[in-house]
């Protein structure tokens, strides 16, 4: 069943107990359940935001990518996330 | 499937251009299309239209929800279904077991060529691109959920017109990234809980007027916005503005306003009246993106069943969603990314200039009449009046009966397709000429006659051969300038008839019967 919350996507290195939400500068997006009975993914351009936190020095060599949920998801979801992937396209 | 195609159609056609009037059979759905504005208007939730348009839209949402006959294509659950049936999403097995028992359940005692049954096995559960189906792994694509839901929209609004009788209604939307933070909150409409607008399951603080993002403010977006491609695959996937605007502020603002009963799932989403003013919105923002000179996918051959208002059916191809003007509708104002200049013209004009044969491939065709039931044939004429695909629901108000002295607002051709023809014996060489409203009692009309059509043979069927796969045979007859010619000398009756008349021989043993028999408008 759908956790009924969404959930905010990090990218870089910190606690995940100091990452603040959409104003936050490692922030990358925000996700949901709602159509996960077709196993599509959630999809968000990071582009601007690896060149930020590469300018700022706030990126390794393997970024890491943190999911933060916003609330509480209903009892019983066991909401998964199968893979997470870090692709290069062309615009 | 019947063997006539949408090019077959326009090749059976004459030129389009015609300058049409309808008779009153047609006035309902005709009186949308006849004497409504060039292009409508899609008003802002918030703005003094957008808040009549919600009036109106409370009427017709209690309309379609407490009056319409269980399993008419223009009642509530129809529509709901039509995006998907309460129940699973998953797997596709229990999906389908559940539409087979909902559709037993809905049309107990219709025959299996109900056309409303018919409609309803076609599309329920079509919701693009959010279902699976491993037997047609196509059937569900990530590129169409823009049009599809396009189309969704734009005949449920033609369905509100002909439930209030008012052509000149439009689908407000809600602009909930407006920039204004009391745009975040629900329109109020849908907080009155008299109101046929409310549901109770929804989050307790969007009900309760508090922004809909208050768990995780800032959560939507319109980040979608920095994509210049509407799709692009990768492997197991895609990107673009399609799969991120699909993700958010879509997927969210659904989770962000209902609970697991109600907007936050897709089996459940679209019983929420504010379901339509979000997608409404979807809508906006593709049209929006496409403004700032981005460019559609070329779109597959794929059509997509809908009902229209007249609860006739529909056979949309993708690409007549592919902009907003194609369906002859725009939106108060649409969203321009901050930094970007607005632009001086839409990508594409308000209306086509023309109906060229390449755009005419791409309009929906809309079944507009029917004779109800099939038409048995034999050695003598058979004459059939047509009718309204559906009843009509409510009592139509004077103004939608008022007489159709205005020109058409768009060009259009009119066919009249014979379907599901079947026989009993060999006809031989014999045939049949079709007239379109010969009056009752005419003595033998030759194909010089004016009524005159064209003329039914029977090539390539058979009696051994009438149950193939195919959906039998079909034949398909131009009437656009027999109905001008009888308009233009008023002699059009109410109810056009449909007279066959046997040429040659063996035609009483043959029996040949029509299944389906319907005028459908392109």
């Amino acid at each position: 069943m759908s956790p009924g919350i969404t959930y905010n996507v990090y990218l870089g290195r910190r606690d995940a107990a100091h990452f603040s939400g959409a104003t936050d500068p490692n922030y990358v997006g925000t996700f949901s359940f709602f159509d996960a009975g077709s196993s599509r993914d959630a999809v968000f351009n990071v582009t601007g935001k690896l060149r930020k936190l590469d300018e700022a020095g706030a990126l390794d060599d393997q970024p890491t990518v943190t999911v933060v949920p916003a609330g509480t998801p209903e009892s019983g979801a066991k909401p998964t996330v199968a893979k997470v992937r870090l692709v290069a396209a062309e615009p | 499937m019947d063997s006539f195609t949408r090019r077959s159609l326009l090749a059976a056609g004459s030129s389009a251009g015609l300058a049409l009037c309808l008779p009153h059979w047609l006035r309902e759905a005709a009186a949308q299309q006849m004497a409504s504005p060039l292009v409508h208007t899609r008003y802002s939730a918030t703005s003094n239209q957008g808040k009549a348009m919600l009036a109106k839209y409370a009427t017709a949402v209690d309309r379609m929800m407490t009056q319409a006959p269980k399993g008419d294509p223009r009642s509530w659950d129809f529509q709901w279904y039509t995006h998907w049936i309460p129940g699973p999403q998953f797997p596709w097995s229990q999906v389908a077991a559940k539409k087979t028992s909902t559709i037993q359940q809905f049309y107990q005692g219709k025959p299996p060529n109900d056309p409303h049954r018919k409609l309803a096995e076609a599309m329920w559960d079509d919701c693009q691109a959010h279902g699976s189906n491993p037997s047609d792994p196509s059937f569900f694509e990530e590129m169409f959920f823009l049009p599809w839901h396009r189309y969704f929209v734009y005949y449920f609004e033609q369905i509100i017109r002909a439930v209030l009788n008012d052509p000149n209604f439009t689908l407000p939307y809600w602009d909930y990234l407006s920039g204004n933070v009391s745009d975040l909150s629900i329109p109020p409409e849908f907080r009155n809980t008299q109101s046929p607008l409310y549901r109770s399951n929804r989050n307790p603080w969007v009900n309760a007027g508090d922004r809909i993002d208050k768990n995780n403010p800032g959560g939507l977006n319109l980040n979608a916005f920095k994509e210049t491609s509407y799709i692009k695959p990768i492997p197991n996937g895609s990107v673009g503005f399609c799969p991120i605007l699909d993700g958010n502020p879509h997927g969210a603002v659904h989770v962000f306003v209902g609970n697991s009963t109600g907007m936050a799932q897709i089996p459940t989403a679209a019983g929420d009246p504010v379901f339509w003013l979000h997608h409404c919105n979807i809508d906006r923002l593709w049209e929006s993106w496409n403004r700032l000179s981005h460019s559609n996918p070329p779109w597959p051959s794929r059509t997509f069943p809908f009902a229209n208002g007249a609860g006739g059916a529909v056979t949309a191809p993708v690409g007549g969603a592919d902009r907003v003007a194609l369906l002859h509708y725009r939106y108060e104002n649409y969203y321009v990314p901050p930094g970007v200049a607005e632009p001086l013209v839409a990508a594409a004009p308000l209306a086509p200039a023309a109906l060229t044969e390449a755009a005419a491939l791409q309009a929906p065709l809309e079944t507009k009449a029917i004779v109800p039931g099939p038409v048995t044939l034999g050695a003598a004429p058979v004459r059939a009046s047509l009718t309204l695909p559906s009843a009509p629901l409510f009592a139509a108000a004077p103004q939608a009966v008022a007489p159709l002295a205005l020109a058409p607002p768009v060009d259009r051709n009119y066919y009249l397709v014979l379907g599901s023809i079947t026989l009993q014996g060999d006809p031989g060489a014999a045939t049949y000429n079709v007239y379109f409203d010969l009056p009752e009692g005419a003595a033998a009309p030759s194909t010089e006659d004016p009524n005159y059509v064209g003329t039914l043979n029977f090539f390539g069927v058979s009696a051994d051969h009438n149950h193939d796969e195919g959906g039998g045979h079909g034949a398909t007859f131009n009437v656009t300038e027999a109905v001008k010619n009888l308009q233009a000398s008023g002699k059009l009756s109410a109810n056009p008839s449909v007279t066959l008349v046997p040429r040659g021989e063996g035609l009483d043993q043959a029996k040949p019967t029509v299944g389906e028999m319907s005028l459908v408008e392109a």
